[in-house]
């Protein structure tokens, strides 16, 4: 086993690399030194309609480690993706966790609410079935777009009803605190460290709408590192010539798309959407998939992100 | 007297999915396999610009993440009428072929190893080794449940075996989420990357980028040849009577895909009775008979007679398999016959081991290929055609392409800057079709017969390894 110091340490690495900041690093490491590892809250997770796009990311991590994650930080009892039991076994695996209780149950994708044989959960519809497992939960975690906001199963003519929790929560009348997650998928660093706040604090985050502030507080456009071009008015016009322009004028979502894209990075912080010179497509907005053009210019569409920008970006003193 | 065992859901794959089977005398009589979730990921594209679908289209899965965005997107580009310049088609492939790679690596040790090893065995380990001793104390703490195996089964629990396996378990994730990083480096970020567009490969490339992707392409190769492959051979060492389960009708489907000077790595084809034929997308046709669907495509949970919402395809009435191993037959692959032979099968055939095998094999040829197609990208030469990403453009365009899981195909109908029409036939559709016109779907097929002697409460932890031989992606083949 590792030391009582080195401990300490590693948990402090993983929080101050999950949540940047040293205040967090504190309660985390804290929190995780006062509980044993076997009292540690369990996670259940369930998928709805998803494509578990967000469980992969969250293999793949970031600067958060997925097998810290489940190995030394959490109590990961039920994965459909991951557990290795399966059919009854497994449900009675997840049955035993969820009526224990204090459970913190991590949903990824959305609930089909009209056509509810569009997604089961073993034999029963997941609609009918999730209610049980949430009722004794100590926190929900919305994974993902899907979860948080309906995302892709529920734009066009959504044809399978398919909800969002907080709304599931509300027609089944279930009041718990939700933590959002956006993203289509969720940036890992985000998930992991929400939980192992929750998890190592017994506290929920410093959140705006149920989304945690530290890491959905400003808009891409601000910490944008393309910036500059913008402020110059250099806008990107061919993909093939212009490698350093600002891609508002293509459709960027940046100025509409709260989100830390620009500092935190992606997988291993290499890259991040807009460096590889290709326009943000808001998907941790709450509207994404939006209704039509994901890729808009200037033309014709009444939710344009330039006029949005110039609402609530300039509108508020160009913050 | 025949006993009904289900194994619901079916864990360890991408997404919802359960099988019933009936046992009589030992073997699977009946089997009914059910995809259990429906978005209509086909149905909300109509309307939206077909530009749409190269993000949305990707969405369809987030284990196969790259694949439908390089299909949906080779289908713009027929409608766009552009084609991609050399150095952005050498990216594409580079992106492909890693992530194909990485796919069969977490199928075999995450989604797939736990059926064959015990790995409760690799706990109460007390050597030097700090990570197996990280390992073990994991194992053996209270707080793990999800490595708790009550499926009943012959497990390998030989200590040494399992411990190198739990080992290899952690690596394939870590080795992953390098390659992952070497994807990123050249489409922005994974899973779903947005540098793809209808013309090529937005990002900047340059020497660095290709250093890293070259160093992660390293590592994922020195990880396919040193641990996959024996370990792949382990289990087909010690579970020889695999090589006659999970025999399906033994007709292959492949596309053309992953060019390089050398010619294509894979050839287009179909196995129809032992004998290869071209293919012919005319004669692909899906059967709604068992699925949740009406006559015209709209979804209907209570529709009469259907049990599943993956629709069935037929070809020319036959259901094929595809995956790896039909990549094989259909290449006739020498090297992977050779493969073969070290075990005494003397012809390549479906079989559970067989797609095990066909898997690790496919990863060692990818690896080599990558070496060599990353190769020809030109420093400085262009990575993409422009093209107006909101032009009303009409058309229909085809990308026929390739997943981990098999053959992949997006069609698109566009009018005046609309998708009328969005059809893909992915390859789990073809694997996990249920029952229509006569025939039982593939994976169905390979089911029957299986041989039962665990069966029990969470149904038979042989049927299941039958089913994730396949690499089941539920999401895709119902979308």
């Amino acid at each position: 086993m590792l030391s009582r110091r080195d401990f300490i340490k590693r948990c402090r690495d993983i929080s101050v690399a999950v949540f940047g900041a040293e205040i967090f690093a504190a309660d985390i490491a804290e929190g995780f030194m006062k509980i044993a590892a076997s009292k540690r809250p369990q996670i259940a997770f369930v998928q709805g309609q998803s494509c578990t796009g967000c469980t992969v990311s969250m293999t793949y991590g970031n600067e958060t480690d997925f097998i810290d994650f489940v190995t030394r930080l959490v109590r990961v009892q039920v994965h459909p993706n991951l557990s290795f039991s399966q059919g009854h076994g497994y449900m009675q695996l997840l049955d035993s966790v969820t009526s224990a209780g204090g459970h913190v149950l991590v949903l990824e994708g959305s609930i089909p609410a009209r056509m509810k044989k569009a997604c089961l959960l073993g034999e029963e519809p997941l609609y009918n079935a999730l209610k049980k497992h949430l009722e004794k939960a100590s926190a929900v975690v919305a994974c993902g777009t899907c979860a948080c906001s309906g995302g892709i199963p529920a734009s066009g003519r959504n044809e399978t009803g398919s909800i969002d929790i907080a709304q599931y929560m509300r027609q089944v009348g279930i009041n718990k605190p939700l933590i959002k997650i956006p993203g289509c998928p969720i940036q890992p660093d985000r998930l992991m460290g929400t939980v192992a706040y929750i998890v190592a604090t017994g506290r929920l985050p410093e959140m705006k709408n149920n989304i945690p502030v530290k890491y959905f507080g400003d808009l891409i456009h601000n910490n944008c590192h393309r910036f500059q071009y913008f402020s110059q008015d250099i806008y990107l016009k061919d993909f093939n010539t212009d490698k350093h322009s600002c891609l508002l004028k293509k459709g960027c979502r940046g100025t509409i798309t709260k989100s830390d894209c620009p500092t935190r990075r992606w997988n291993g912080g290499v890259n991040v959407c807009v460096e590889s010179n290709t326009p943000c497509v808001g998907c941790v907005n709450e509207k994404w998939p939006f209704k039509e053009n994901i890729y808009y210019e200037s033309r014709n569409i009444e939710d344009l992100p330039w006029n949005d920008f110039k609402k609530n970006v300039l509108g508020r003193g160009g913050k | 007297m025949s006993t009904l065992l289900s194994v619901d859901p079916v864990s360890r794959i991408e997404g919802h999915m359960s099988v019933e089977t009936a046992v009589e005398g030992g073997r699977v009589s009946k089997v009914r396999i059910a995809g259990n979730m429906y978005r209509g990921m086909e149905r909300l594209l109509f309307n939206r610009h077909p530009v749409d679908s190269a993000r949305i289209a990707q969405r369809i899965c987030g284990v196969c993440h790259e694949v439908h965005g390089i299909s949906s997107v080779m289908a713009l580009e027929q409608i766009f009428k552009v084609t991609p310049p050399a150095n952005g088609q050498v990216l594409r492939d580079m992106i492909l072929g890693l992530h194909i790679v990485t796919d069969h690596l977490l199928h075999f040790y995450n989604l797939c190893s736990p059926d064959y090893i015990d790995y409760a065995a690799a706990a109460g380990y007390s050597g030097r080794d700090a990570n197996l001793k990280n390992i073990s104390d994991w194992i053996s703490s209270s707080g793990t449940m999800f490595v708790i195996n009550k499926t009943p089964g012959d497990y390998i629990r030989d200590k040494e075996v399992a411990r190198r396996f739990a080992l290899h378990y952690f690596e394939a994730l870590k080795i992953r989420a390098e390659a992952a990083s070497g994807l990123a480096l050249i489409g922005g970020k994974v899973p779903f990357i947005h540098a793809l567009l209808p013309g090529g490969i937005t990002t900047e490339i340059t020497t660095d980028t290709l250093m890293k992707y070259y160093h992660v392409l390293t590592k994922t190769a020195d990880f396919v040849n040193n641990s996959f492959i024996p370990d792949v051979m382990v289990l087909a060492e010690r579970y020889p009577e695999y090589f006659r389960i999970g025999e399906a009708y033994n007709t292959f489907y492949a596309h053309t895909s992953l060019k390089s000077k050398k010619g294509w790595l894979f050839n287009s084809g179909v196995i129809v009775d032992g004998q290869k034929q071209p293919f012919d997308y005319k004669k692909v046709k899906e059967l709604l008979n068992s699925s949740f669907y009406n006559p015209d495509g709209s979804p209907n949970e209570s529709a009469k007679g259907a049990y599943s919402w993956i629709k069935a395809p037929r070809y020319n009435g036959f259901p094929l398999e595809t995956g790896p191993l039909a990549r094989m037959a259909v290449n006739n692959d020498q090297g992977f016959r050779q493969f073969l032979a070290r075990f005494g099968q003397s012809s390549i055939r479906s079989s559970v081991m067989g797609r095990l095998l066909a898997r690790a094999y496919e990863s060692r040829l990818l690896c080599n290929y990558l070496f060599e197609r990353s190769e020809e990208f030109v420093i400085g030469k262009s990575t993409i055609n422009h093209v107006d990403l909101q032009a009303n453009v009409t058309g229909e365009g085809i990308g026929f392409s390739l997943a981990a899981r098999g053959a992949l195909v997006h069609h698109i109908k566009a009018y005046n800057g609309k998708v009328t029409d969005y059809r893909m036939i992915v390859p789990s559709t073809w694997n996990f079709g249920p029952t229509a016109g006569g025939k039982h779907g593939v994976a169905e097929k390979s089911i029957l017969g299986t041989p039962v002697r665990f069966g029990g409460e969470s149904g038979s932890i042989e049927v299941g390894r039958v089913i994730r031989s396949y690499d089941p992606c539920t999401a895709c083949s119902v979308h």
